[in-house]
């Protein structure tokens, strides 16, 4: 039995049990177009299965990826049956949520009708402690976005077997799974404060106010049930993107540390943008060759330091990868990884459909 | 004024005193002197501190000494390694922190086992114990003495006495014992004073006399007022 690590991401793409895929790392490294080519190659190698690939990055760039406007509602990508996409701001759609509470909290007198999290924003009082608990805002808004996922199952009538997020590049963006481990403290400390204070806080809260003991209970069962799905290495993992450059490869540690502290299954890493200037004996240049020197520095590095990783090295192609044909081509290289020799000329050919 | 030598208890309760007093007295240097008594659960934990502590700066310097950007995989290997010493670090801490606080429980147990419940039962058992008997006659006048040990009825009695020509020193004064409890608590107190004395006049930086705040007086000397 070989138990080498496969330079590829076929173990994923064929995964048959993952259900939730986060694709990370820091600005400009690639992240789209690795989130694309994941969602597409899992479309392909299983067309039974639905697949929604959503960005969660604010300046969102999966309509310019696939070169058609996607929104807030999941649409299915043109000339694919199985892969819809769609571009949700979690923050932005964390602070409507806020706002429609606060809205309804006054126009019902503070009794209005209310459910999920709505409820547990109740009146926008938890805006308040949002800035103040580390990993609050990122479960808030994570939760705004499953909530999103479902209605969306609920109105287009099938559910999604795998959902790939294309996650924003400003690290923390799963900070909220310490969150449990936090709260408990917290309400450790609510509890030995509300039992000396009760009475008193009560009478500062006045009646109909804040339960905030309750409501931070009830965001911690919500969190506690994510975080059980997503440190199940089954359902959930990690895709690191980075490029062969010492930043980014420090960025991607730090990161890759991050996500094991929260017990996520992490194995993987794209590294993008490599140059393999010596098989590129057409368009060869003595630039191209000291970048590829540098970038080959860095990738012994990456060998040494993530041998239990899959660490697929994708070329550095002419063009801007964009369209979908374009995407299916680059992203065949996920599947079964590119050899310069032989698959050198995919570089250009993506160039001249731009 | 008798004061019985032999009695043990005088003896064992000036000790207790004493004990009790130094202890006050070197308060500030307990902590020193409780980190170097030889408790095996500090001295392991402090043994492993202290080389995980030797082993992070080891690194620290390591680290220091090597490109990040020539050698990123060993500068990261390292740094991999020192975030789990510091984690093993501060768990050790953590370790050290608790084996200190129980053998702080411990040696105050010790203290009040010890020191302390003998002490007290001392002081109870013992407490009526007399120390010393006042003397009948030389202490205060010969009135005040038999007004204290008879009662008012020796005022009363008294011009009789004399009328039937006896003395006033006739009648028979019961003798005054000191308790060892009375004598702890004014023993305790004449040292405190003269403690207090000491620091006060020695030990404690004089007070500087406060200036005179002077006191800026606005006199009005112009009916004249300025207009724009």
């Amino acid at each position: 039995m070989d138990l080498s690590i496969e330079p590829n991401l076929h173990s994923l793409i064929t995964s048959s049990t993952h259900k939730w895929i986060f694709v990370g790392g820091k600005g400009g490294v690639g992240k789209t177009t690795s989130s694309c080519s994941i969602a597409i190659q899992m479309a392909l190698a299983q067309p039974q299965k639905q697949y929604l690939l959503i960005s969660t990055d604010p300046a969102h760039n999966l309509s310019d990826a696939f070169g058609e406007k996607f929104g807030k509602d999941a649409r299915k990508v043109t000339g694919m049956n199985n892969l819809s996409c769609m571009e949700i701001d979690p923050s932005a759609a964390l602070k409507d949520m806020n706002d429609m509470a606060v809205s309804r909290s006054n126009a019902n007198g503070g009794s209005g009708e209310s459910d999920g999290l709505s409820n547990l924003l109740q009146g926008g009082g938890l805006a308040e402690l949002t800035g103040s608990i580390p990993g609050i805002d990122e479960a808030l808004s994570f939760m705004e976005v499953m909530k999103h996922i479902r209605n969306q199952e609920k109105g287009e009538g099938e559910s999604y077997d795998t959902v790939i997020f294309d996650t924003a590049p400003t690290g923390h963006t799963l900070r909220f799974l310490q969150l449990p481990n936090t709260l408990s403290k917290l309400l450790e400390k609510f509890g030995e404060i509300t039992g000396n204070f009760g009475p008193m806080l009560n009478s500062l809260a006045g009646t109909g106010n804040i339960d905030i003991t309750g409501k931070l209970n009830q965001l911690k069962e919500n969190v506690e049930l994510i975080k059980s799905q997503f440190t199940n290495p089954d359902l959930t993992t990690f895709v690191c993107v980075c490029i062969s450059e010492f930043l980014s490869l420090y960025e991607t540690e730090r990161l890759i540390q991050e996500l094991i502290s929260y017990d996520m299954d992490v194995n993987s890493i794209i590294v993008n943008q490599l140059l393999f200037a010596e098989h590129d004996l057409e368009h060869n240049c003595k630039r191209c060759q000291a970048r590829w020197k540098m970038q080959k520095k860095y990738l012994d590095q990456i060998d040494e330091l993530y041998e239990d990783f899959h660490v697929i090295k994708m070329p550095l192609c002419a063009g801007e990868i964009r369209g979908l044909d374009n995407l299916r081509k680059f992203s065949k290289f996920l599947d079964k990884e590119y050899d310069p020799s032989k698959d050198g000329e995919v570089i250009y050919e993506l160039e001249e459909k731009n | 004024m008798a004061f019985y030598s032999d009695n043990w208890v005088v003896y064992v309760a000036l000790i207790y005193l004493a004990i009790n007093k130094l202890l006050q007295y070197t308060i500030s240097h307990h902590k020193q002197w409780k980190s170097k008594l030889p408790f095996p659960n500090v001295r392991v934990s402090r043994q492993r501190f202290l080389e995980k502590r030797h082993e992070i700066r080891k690194l620290q310097i390591e680290n220091r000494l090597i490109s990040a950007q020539d050698n990123y995989a060993q500068w990261t290997k390292n740094n991999r390694k020192l975030t789990k010493l510091e984690k093993e670090l501060s768990s050790i801490k953590e370790e050290l922190t608790k084996a200190v606080a129980k053998n702080d429980k411990l040696l105050g147990t010790l203290k009040l086992v010890v020191l302390t419940l003998p002490f007290l039962a001392l002081k109870l058992l013992k407490g009526k114990h007399i120390v010393y008997h006042l003397p009948k006659s030389d202490v205060f006048p010969q009135l005040m003495s038999g007004v204290w040990t008879k009662g008012w009825l020796y005022l009363g009695l008294a011009p009789l006495q004399m009328l039937r020509g006896r003395s006033m020193s006739a009648v028979s004064i019961t003798e005054v014992g000191v308790s060892l409890g009375i004598w702890l608590w004014a023993l305790q107190r004449v040292v405190d004073t003269i403690e207090f004395l000491i620091k006060q006049l020695f030990l404690e930086s004089a007070v500087t006399r406060p200036e005179p705040k002077v006191q800026e007086v606005h006199e009005i000397n112009s009916d004249k007022i300025e207009l724009d």
